[in-house]
């Protein structure tokens, strides 16, 4: 069962990032140039929202198939803090994208804060794969002897 | 060489496990906007040309990289994948992507698409879903095994 939740996660992440890259490569003029940036962003949006709502269902079901490995693992901690730097950027992002398309929907490439907000959106999420892949390795868990720095960071308990 | 760094520095291996990821994701990302742009679903006010075009050079990006990172994996555990059932269920279901694209569904889509018959451009865009969500799960599986 574990096997097949992880399958949907990465398919549902196949899914989400991949609608999110083409919003992002737009907004930073790099593909679909000659199409309006807001229905890019409106229509992907739809798959793209599915995609992660699949992503949040099974990533809690693998967290909660190992709670305390999983709370004890530094990546896990730094991949939760992207993920919120993410929806953050995510927000900010849409709210100043309502405020200003009418201006430059059809210019080929974003205004300049837009464009940094997507080339944030390409990094932030780069980094919860990167940190997501590395939940996986055991280099930095509380079983192994870890500096002071980590085993707090890593919210090691002694026993 | 490529394998004996994959073998001796777990943090290459690993950017190596996020690269091919993150490239599967933009790969999966060209091929939805493009498959579902064909079937009528996403994008319908858009020239199924413009989408189809635009997201194919993004397209062979990503699979550049893909593959590329997963020659470098794959060189790092190779007598383990040699016997793994699930990753030569991958290599086919991947040459088979490669071939369908590159061999039918480009040489079909360069022609006008209002000339090609709506059933056939149906057919290839689930064709094509089912072909490329196959990489993706037969690749995760690989782990499993």
């Amino acid at each position: 069962m574990y096997n097949w939740v992880e399958s949907t996660h990465v398919v549902a992440l196949m899914i989400s990032l991949g609608m999110l890259f083409i919003i992002d490569l737009r907004m930073l003029g790099l593909t679909l140039t000659n199409v309006p940036a807001s229905r890019i962003a409106a229509r992907l949006n739809i798959p793209m929202m599915i995609g992660f709502t699949i992503m949040i269902v099974t990533g809690l079901l693998l967290f909660f198939a190992v709670p305390v490995r999983t709370t004890q693992s530094i990546w896990f901690r730094i991949k939760f803090g992207l993920l919120f730097a993410a929806a953050i950027n995510a927000w900010l992002f849409h709210k100043k994208m309502n405020e200003s398309v009418a201006t430059w929907d059809n210019e080929p490439i974003a205004p300049k804060r837009l464009r940094y907000a997507a080339g944030f959106s390409l990094g932030l999420w780069a980094g919860v794969v990167i940190t997501g892949r590395l939940i996986a390795y055991d280099w930095y868990d509380c079983y192994r002897v870890q500096s002071e720095m980590i085993a707090w960071a890593a919210g090691c308990m002694a026993e | 060489m490529l394998g004996s760094i994959g073998k001796t520095y777990g943090g290459v291996y690993a950017m190596g496990q996020s690269l091919h990821l993150m490239s599967l994701a933009l790969l999966g990302g060209t091929v939805l906007v493009t498959d579902l742009r064909l079937l009528n679903i996403m994008l319908k006010d858009v020239p199924s040309e413009v989408v189809v075009e635009s997201a194919h050079k993004w397209f062979r990006v990503a699979l550049i990289v893909m593959v590329s990172t997963g020659i470098f994996m794959a060189a790092a555990v190779a007598t383990r994948m040699y016997y793994n059932p699930f990753y030569w269920a991958k290599m086919t279901t991947l040459l088979t992507g490669i071939i369908f694209v590159f061999a039918i569904k480009r040489p079909l889509l360069k022609r006008p698409h209002a000339s090609i018959n709506p059933v056939v451009l149906k057919t290839l865009a689930v064709a094509s879903l089912i072909i490329w969500f196959s990489v993706a799960a037969t690749g995760r599986w690989i782990g499993f095994s």
